[in-house]
């Protein structure tokens, strides 16, 4: 086959060290908070210029797969997303390591990537061309549903206390108001204050309401950062690997719903994540605890956001449309390296994409051995250090994470806010994980709606462009279910507080 | 954490062996940053990497590029006062998006005017109608006669409000005596996207997009004073009856109150680079037109773009309300 005979080429020393070495970096610069994937690939982009096309995007590639893992490290040991595609990840994962299963939840992290890495990067290899046509089928209607499906995952983290999980979601679209507005060009909330201008931005806002918590609770408990580990860690690789067995199904459904996620343009594997999430406690049998350290929750957000990288390309290489934020840079290189993209590229220049895909296949694979090694050593680092000298670098992370991508002040103090109106009304029973869902996905549904009403207006058809497009009824019966199934399977079941480890952390 | 150092060492190291080329020139004497009011991937951020790709190697120093992107790039332009005046902090500027938007949008702005200042025109991209290959519009006439079929239903997108993209569709409805929707997108990538998923009917865009997106958009008409060479078939709008010029520019700008050596010093430094045969090769493949209009010529050529876009500018602030 075509394909093998390029993945031997490509296990020349030159491409393995350029993988291995743009992976190492990608999940170091991703597993620091607010580094986000697209800016690790834009940090990177003069080295890659300094290199052939192919090796210098296997680079670019490789950087963006290991950040996209490497954010799952900060999520899950520290409560803060190294990148916004691990929001998701924090969720489960850091109230495993609370009750002293990191190692395990590392290790989940890492198979679940790997898996949800390589069912992208196939899809690519064998469906590309046609499945670029999804891309296109995807209009400001369908965003906008999408987008509110996202927020119904508002209902599986509140449960408890739906209510008050609503008020928070609110905040967050409210929050996400402020700035330009695409749509109308109006300038809202920013009281002429300049730093108001450019809205809030997601990554010190994400920082702040997840992490600045966490950090002044370390202060305020007199307890260890997390209970010190249960099992030998040396079992860790098979636990973790009966754990992701036992819910094959849900690795399976979240790599294809990051795949498809990924596909669509500008979507991203923050929104793959959520939607994969947002399905696997739907679909969760009455023993998972989603949202209280449930590894099913870190399965379905890791191999959902590893899924995009893969599948995130097929748009950019066919259509020339950014899959996925850290596309564009992806795509602004290939630009630059004089690489011409479009269908001809999968035609007459074919073997550039197969050693390419080759390269990133390699890379991906490499990324379970590394990913285990690093995430063995951080996590005895990280439960291992005392107090004294954990909490200055975690505040040190979060004042360079929120300034580092912009070098803005503002982030530092739009981050703190957030962080320390996040922890008050946190004492409140008030969770903050709906905040960042309504402020991550607010623009894409005001947009959306708003486009599909010029659009629908213009047409006289605005009903037609709502209500009568396949994907968007898809999209609108998978809102129905997420809204209407869970209390009716769950009224029989135990009331479980869902928000416990917000309140109470 | 001692391999988090490491990794940051490394990548340190990586970075200083390839600006560790000897330096002679007055300016730079050390790394250069240029914060652009977009994304990486988009016209403007590949504007500035086609620069970086060889700053190095003409200047002996490094060019650090940020994006910083939100509110149509005001993000940026709004901080360019609190830079250091000393000629290593320069920001990219869009015109005419930083004429139109402080008359768009008043105090709320956060910049004005008077903050912008280039000192080196280096590059420009003319802006063209384009619709998807598989359209039903085939032709620039076929677009008009849809227009006029039945005025208001066709769909044209755009990036953002008060933009380049809009400026056009504003001038060339007014030229033509037209009335369609515009449908204003977050980045031209979205504009794109957008055209080709059918959403709209129609895109104002730029001819970088005609570049990258050839095999499945069809350009209709561009908005130059002439045809362009690397699109020789495409006709200008002023050929077809309809006078409309709208071209996008791209200026290093310094912050207000630099002196007019420092000034100097940037245009010279970067005039090198632009001049530089791959930089200019590169933009011209990728679809965009190198000009070179350096300092002093560039406050001049400021001013005349402020002339030109003011009433646009006006109108489009007065059709919102």
């Amino acid at each position: 086959m075509e394909f093998l005979q390029h993945i031997s080429a490509s296990f020349s020393p030159y491409i393995l060290a350029v993988g291995t070495c743009g992976l190492f970096l990608g999940i170091l610069l991703g597993a620091l908070p607010g580094l986000s994937s697209t800016f690790s690939c834009a940090v990177m982009l003069p080295i890659s210029f300094s290199m052939d096309p192919v090796p210098g995007l296997i680079f670019l590639g490789t950087v963006y797969m290991g950040s996209t893992y490497g954010g799952s490290f900060s999520a899950i040991l520290i409560k803060t997303p190294g990148t916004p595609q691990s929001i998701t990840t924090t969720f489960d994962g850091f109230p495993m390591a609370k009750r002293g299963e990191g190692g395990l939840a590392l290790s989940i992290a890492c198979m679940a990537s790997v898996i949800g890495g390589l069912t992208g990067i196939f899809v690519f290899l064998w469906l590309a061309p046609p499945l670029a046509e999804f891309a296109l089928m995807f209009g400001p209607a369908e965003y906008f549903w999408l987008a509110l499906f996202g927020l119904t995952i508002i209902a599986s983290l509140s449960e408890g206390n739906l209510m008050k999980g609503l008020i928070s979601g609110f905040f967050g679209l409210a929050l996400s108001q402020i700035g330009v507005s695409v749509v109308s060009g109006d300038m809202r909330f920013t009281y002429e204050n300049s730093a108001l201008i450019g809205g809030i931005p997601i990554i010190p806002a994400t920082i702040g309401l997840l992490c600045l918590p966490v950090a002044i609770d370390l202060i305020a408990d007199a307890d260890h950062h997390l209970s010190t580990p249960l099992t030998e860690r040396s079992n860790n690789f098979l636990r973790a690997a009966r754990a992701i067995w036992d819910r094959k199904q849900n690795a399976l459904r979240s790599s294809i719903i990051g795949t498809l996620v990924g596909i669509i343009p500008a979507a991203g594997g923050a929104i793959a994540s959520l939607v994969a999430y947002a399905e696997a406690s739907r679909t969760a049998k009455k023993s998972d605890r989603f949202g209280d350290g449930d590894p099913g929750g870190i399965i379905a957000s890791e191999s959902a956001n590893n899924a995009t990288v893969g599948s995130g390309l097929i748009p950019t290489f066919v259509l020339g449309i950014p899959g996925t934020p850290p596309d564009a840079v992806i795509l602004g290189a290939m630009m630059v390296h004089g690489v011409q993209i479009g269908p001809k590229l999968f035609t007459e220049h074919n073997d550039i994409v197969l050693t390419f895909l080759s390269g990133m296949t390699i890379a991906t694979v490499l990324m379970l051995p590394v990913g285990l090694f690093l995430g063995r050593f951080i996590y005895s680092a990280v439960t291992k250090m005392p107090k004294s000298y954990l909490v200055p670098m975690v505040a040190l992370m979060l004042v360079i994470g929120s300034f580092a991508i912009q070098n803005n002040y503002h982030d530092i103090v739009i981050m703190l806010v957030l962080g320390i109106i996040a922890w008050v009304i946190s004492r409140f029973g008030f969770p903050a994980p709906p905040i960042v869902l309504g402020l991550l996905l607010g623009p894409i549904a005001e947009q959306g709606f708003a486009q599909a009403l010029m659009i629908g207006r213009a047409k006289d058809s605005v009903l037609e462009i709502f209500f009568a497009r396949p994907i968007s009824i898809a999209l609108i019966g998978c809102i129905l279910a997420a809204i209407v199934l869970p209390p009716l399977l769950r009224r029989s079941s135990f009331n479980r507080l869902r928000m416990k480890e917000n309140v109470s952390t | 954490m001692r391999l988090i150092v490491k990794g940051c060492l490394v990548s340190l190291a990586i970075f200083s062996a390839i600006s560790a080329s000897s330096s002679v020139n007055a300016f730079p004497e050390k790394s250069v940053r240029l914060t652009v009011g977009f994304g990486p991937g988009g016209p403007s951020g590949i504007a500035a990497r086609f620069m970086q790709k060889r700053f190095t190697a003409v200047t002996g120093q490094e060019l650090i590029i940020i994006n910083k992107p939100g509110a149509g790039g005001a993000k940026a332009w709004s901080q360019i006062k609190k830079d250091k005046k000393d000629g290593y902090e320069l920001t990219l500027l869009n015109f005419p998006h930083t004429v139109l938007q402080p008359i768009a949008r008043g105090k709320n702005a956060g910049y004005s005017y008077e903050d912008i200042q280039p000192v080196l025109y280096y590059t420009s991209v003319p802006q063209v109608l384009a619709v998807r290959k598989d359209s039903p519009i085939k032709t620039f006439k076929d677009l008009v006669s849809a227009i006029k079929a039945k005025p208001g239903s066709v769909t044209i997108g755009g990036t953002g409000i008060g933009g380049s993209n809009h400026s056009a569709f504003y001038k060339f409805n007014k030229v033509g005596g037209f009335k369609a929707a515009y449908v204003p997108f977050k980045d031209t990538s979205s504009t794109i996207a957008g055209l080709k998923s059918g959403s709209t009917d129609a895109a104002w865009t730029f001819t970088t997009q005609g570049v990258k997106d050839g095999d499945s958009i069809r350009l209709l008409a561009i908005a130059s004073d002439k045809r362009m060479s690397l699109f020789p078939e495409l006709p200008t709008l002023t050929e077809l009856g309809y006078p409309v010029v709208d071209v996008a520019y791209w200026s290093i700008g310094v912050p207000p109150g630099t002196t007019s050596n420092i000034r100097q010093k940037v245009s010279d430094a970067f005039q090198k680079v632009v001049n530089d045969a791959s930089v200019k090769a590169d933009m011209s493949k990728g679809g965009y037109q190198p000009i070179l209009i350096p300092y002093p010529k560039s406050n001049e050529f400021k001013a005349r773009l402020g002339k030109d876009y003011g009433a646009v500018g006006k109108a489009l602030s007065k059709k919102k309300k």
